[in-house]
């Protein structure tokens, strides 16, 4: 899997978790940018997005985590 | 040894003169005899306590540490290690309450002092195993590095609850000397002082006065002392946590900020995310987080799904993580019930925004108004003052009769606030000192850096404003004979 | 390096300059109720003072040196303080001897009633200590008297008097002098007790000294001694119980040890004191009485010790004047 299809399924998920058709985010993307995005919903989020990908994170990644671009990295490490 | 006694001032001085002049290499462990000695002021069974648990924890990361790197998930020196700080903070600070609310009065008691400062170290040991077993800090080879940081003395008191990873290397890669930092320290040990004994205690004389006796004073009285309450214990602890990062600030670490202008949330879980910050990150990074990503919940949630809604399934296991978390940071102020309830007060009103948040979001007003946002910045602050009768207060009775009067006597006649033991040569020194107070607050809120601001101007002017402070707390401070000691709020946690 | 040194000289400029304006606050805020009193002494020329009265109110309000004056010549000064216990006195005369050579003290020694302490009342040791004008016996005073909880306000009494920057007023550094050499001039009587005659013990029933003030007499000889002096050791009259007068005469037994004279005016009957009209309270005597108590004692000093006459002397002329306002107002 490359970088566009893992944020094809990212970006669905992101609509769905914060419930906005119109959500897209890219590598630069951070929690301030996106309406919504406290600590609650980011762990729905990582849930959502491991059980999209049938990954599991660590601890440390999910906290090393800074940006959506980070993320993406991490998507791609465990699959 | 209270931060704002002329015994600590001494203390700090020598460490001060010790830190300019040892060799750079042996700054860290000076530093670290220092808070053995300023900790064993406290009381020598504190120490071997701290000792104990310190040891405890060195080696339950090491063994953490161990294990993983041989392929297993170290999971058992990670249960024992938080088990034993955690159990040995519940037998020594909670048995009794549990024992006595559960068994009654012939319960059996458990009369051990209970060590300064238990609560704070044993969640930064917690912290910092968890953080060991993550992979997000490596395990501390050297006991002294790693007691050298849990006891360093302007955090172990009253905290902030630091993480390892944060400032351990700090603590003992650092320690150059530079003049700057060392004057931006003792601008805010300064402002530290002025917030605690200006204006912290002299609120906190017609607090108690008015607590003492509500009946004596009419509903509008008691509701100002409340008010008067809030403004206490920011001044309280912020000064505290201002003489704690200052302190550190000298000596080249950077510790936490525990406030963010708290009061001008226009939220309570804004309130709560800019309100004792280092707790509140704990409590979510340690036990919000576990939690909710644990299996349990994770399966519970899926239920939930199938059988109600998506949002459902998101909220309901949060609001059981939530709950769990109020609770134990109410029961983590203290073996009190009012503690516990003042923690379920916040928890229902964070697990309601919550349910609520998306109704919210159609009633707001699309754009930003002024008008809006201080309704909401008035009311979060009347919903934090309300908390706070059940926080001052030592039992629910007492709480109760404060709202009571509050609500059902508003204008009764009563005592004036001399009564309560201030005068009115108090209130000259009361408001502009919170004042003050306030600007440095917008300051802060509006991301003004006021000690740069300060330290740019010209000599006099710096000399002048220094002075100024300094002899306000010397002065105006509320100190010394005539005066019942009033010690800092958080010690007792 | 340059930099560090210049930093540091910063730093210790700024000290100063916190010193120098903390004594000022200091001098400011410090209670000046008793400052008329306790600045006239230090007002006198040195060594210009023949006697000093040393002890507690008693003898404040007992001996009017203005008055041993007028009737011998005799220049003398009472630098006792109110309840002031012997191990402090002690430490207010070395304070004393530092601007004064007299040739003799007198020694108030009541106070050795007060059990085995080091102070008597909080607020007027701070007082007195507070306007103790050398530094080093002042602080030495500290360190033996007061305990260790408590020396901050003392060694910087702006701990304690912070609080009355709302009471300062321009009125308390303008006080009108004191005249009296120390003497506290009370007129009539206490409306709070009645007086009558003391029921005495024999002078033979003597109780045991305490620790304390026996050390500190025992040290107070010394520094008379030392310094040139002679010592005396009064007991001026007042109503006690038993128990008090025990002690009182429990320093029977060290003046004879010592060598030092001892009038107990609770035996001297010559003294002829009417105790109903004389006293104003139980321990202190009125201006009816301290003239008849100065007169005797003056009598005694005239006659056993070598005190010259001053009345002549050109450098007392001050003191003439003082006595005749002294006589105008209290008489």
């Amino acid at each position: 899997m490359d970088r566009n299809e893992v944020y094809e399924r990212l970006n669905a998920v992101f609509r769905e978790v914060f419930d906005d058709e119109n959500l897209t985010v890219q590598d630069a993307t951070t929690a301030a940018d996106v309406e919504d995005w406290d600590s609650l919903s980011h762990i729905t989020l990582i849930a959502a997005v491991e059980d999209e990908f049938d990954i599991s994170f660590d601890m440390k990644t999910v906290v090393g985590l800074k940006c959506v671009g980070d993320m993406v990295d991490a998507i791609l490490r465990e699959l | 040894m209270s931060f704002t006694t002329f015994r600590f001032l001494c203390f700090f001085a020598a460490v001060l003169a010790a830190h300019f002049a040892l060799p750079r290499r042996a700054r860290p462990w000076m530093l670290l005899c220092a808070s053995l000695v300023f900790y064993a002021a406290a009381g020598l069974p504190g120490l071997l306590w701290l000792a104990g648990l310190s040891l405890a924890g060195f080696l339950a990361a090491r063994s953490i540490s161990r294990q993983q790197a041989a392929g297993k998930s170290g999971r058992l020196p990670l249960v024992l290690g938080v088990g034993l700080h955690l159990g040995l903070l519940f037998l020594l600070k909670y048995f009794n309450f549990f024992a006595g609310g559960l068994l009654g009065a012939g319960a059996p008691v458990l009369s051990l002092a209970v060590p300064a400062g238990l609560s704070f170290f044993v969640f930064m040991a917690v912290g910092y195993l968890t953080d060991v077993y993550r992979g997000i800090c490596p395990a501390e080879e050297n006991y002294g590095r790693y007691l050298g940081w849990l006891c360093f003395f302007p955090h172990i008191l009253q905290g902030p609850i630091d993480r390892y990873a944060d400032t351990a290397s700090a603590l003992f890669a650092g320690n150059v000397f530079e003049e700057r930092r060392f004057l931006r320290g003792l601008w805010r040990i300064l402002w530290g002082f002025f917030q605690k004994l200006v204006i912290a205690d002299r609120l906190g004389i017609l607090v108690a006065g008015v607590w003492a006796e509500p009946e004596s004073f009419a509903g509008w009285r008691v509701a100002a002392a409340v008010v008067c309450y809030a403004l206490q214990i920011y001044a309280d602890f912020a000064g505290y946590t201002d003489i704690a990062l200052g302190a550190a600030e000298i000596f080249g670490i950077r510790l936490a900020e525990n406030f963010d202008t708290p009061y001008f949330s226009r939220s309570v879980p804004e309130f709560w995310r800019r309100w004792h910050m280092t707790l509140g990150a704990w409590f979510k990074d340690y036990l919000f987080f576990p939690l909710q990503r644990s299996r349990l919940f994770r399966k519970f949630g899926k239920a939930i799904k199938a059988r109600f809604s998506k949002t459902a399934a998101k909220n309901l296991p949060a609001a059981l993580a939530l709950a769990a978390v109020w609770l134990f940071t109410g029961l983590w102020h203290g073996a009190r019930l009012t503690y516990v309830a003042w923690g379920i007060y916040y928890g229902v009103l964070i697990i309601l925004s919550m349910f609520c948040e998306p109704l919210m979001a159609r009633l707001r007003p699309k754009k930003e108004n002024a008008l809006w946002d201080a309704f909401r910045t008035v009311r979060t602050f009347a919903l934090v003052c309300l908390g706070y009768v059940l926080f001052r207060s030592a039992t629910l009775a007492e709480a109760g009769v404060i709202l009571s009067r509050i609500l059902t006597a508003p204008f009764a006649a009563g005592n004036g606030f001399s009564a309560a033991g201030l005068v009115r040569t108090d209130l000259y020194i009361l408001v502009p000192a919170l004042l003050l107070r306030l600007a440095v607050s917008l300051c802060h809120a509006k991301g003004i850096d006021l000690r740069e601001k300060v330290m740019a101007r010209a000599l006099p002017l710096r000399w002048g404003i220094a002075l100024v402070l300094l002899f306000s707390v010397i002065i105006f401070g509320v100190y010394g004979p005539g005066y019942d000691a009033a010690s800092f709020i958080y010690f007792e946690f | 390096m340059m930099k560090k040194t210049r930093f540091l000289l910063r730093i210790a400029a700024f000290f100063l300059l916190f010193c120098l304006l903390l004594y000022g606050a200091d001098r400011l805020l410090v209670d000046r109720s008793a400052a008329p009193r306790t600045e006239s002494f230090y007002a006198e020329p040195e060594d210009s003072i023949d006697v000093l009265l040393i002890g507690s109110s008693r003898i404040m309000c007992g001996v009017y040196p203005l008055l041993l004056w007028e009737k011998y010549g005799i220049a003398a000064f009472d630098c006792a303080g109110s309840a002031q216990v012997i191990a402090q006195s002690y430490f207010q005369l070395k304070d004393a001897l530092n601007y004064q050579s007299p040739r003799l003290v007198v020694v108030d020694v009541s106070t050795v009633a007060n059990g085995n302490v080091y102070t008597g009342v909080e607020s007027f040791v701070h007082t007195q200590l507070d306007h103790m004008r050398s530094p080093l016996v002042r602080l030495s005073a500290i360190f033996t008297l007061v305990p260790k909880k408590d020396r901050v306000e003392y060694l910087f009494p702006i701990v304690k008097y912070h609080t009355r920057w709302s009471e300062v007023r321009a009125e308390d550094f303008d006080q009108p002098a004191d005249i009296c050499r120390g003497a506290v001039v009370y007129t009539g009587f206490s409306e709070k007790e009645e007086v009558l005659p003391p029921e005495l013990i024999a002078r033979s029933v003597a109780g045991e000294l305490h620790d304390i003030p026996e050390l500190y007499l025992r040290k107070t000889v010394e520094l008379c001694r030392k310094h040139g002096a002679e010592v005396l050791f009064v007991n001026l009259p007042c109503v006690r119980d038993a128990e008090f007068q025990r002690a009182y005469n429990a320093v029977d037994a060290l003046a004879e040890e010592l060598g030092v004279p001892y009038i107990n005016y609770l035996y001297e009957d010559s003294l002829g004191l009417d105790y109903e009209r004389e006293m104003f309270d139980t321990a202190h005597l009125n201006s009816a009485g301290a003239e008849k108590l100065t007169a005797a004692l003056g009598a005694y000093i005239r006659e056993n010790y070598d005190i010259p006459d001053r009345r002549g002397d050109a450098a007392y002329a001050r003191w003439h004047a003082d006595l005749a306002d002294f006589r105008q107002k209290y008489y």
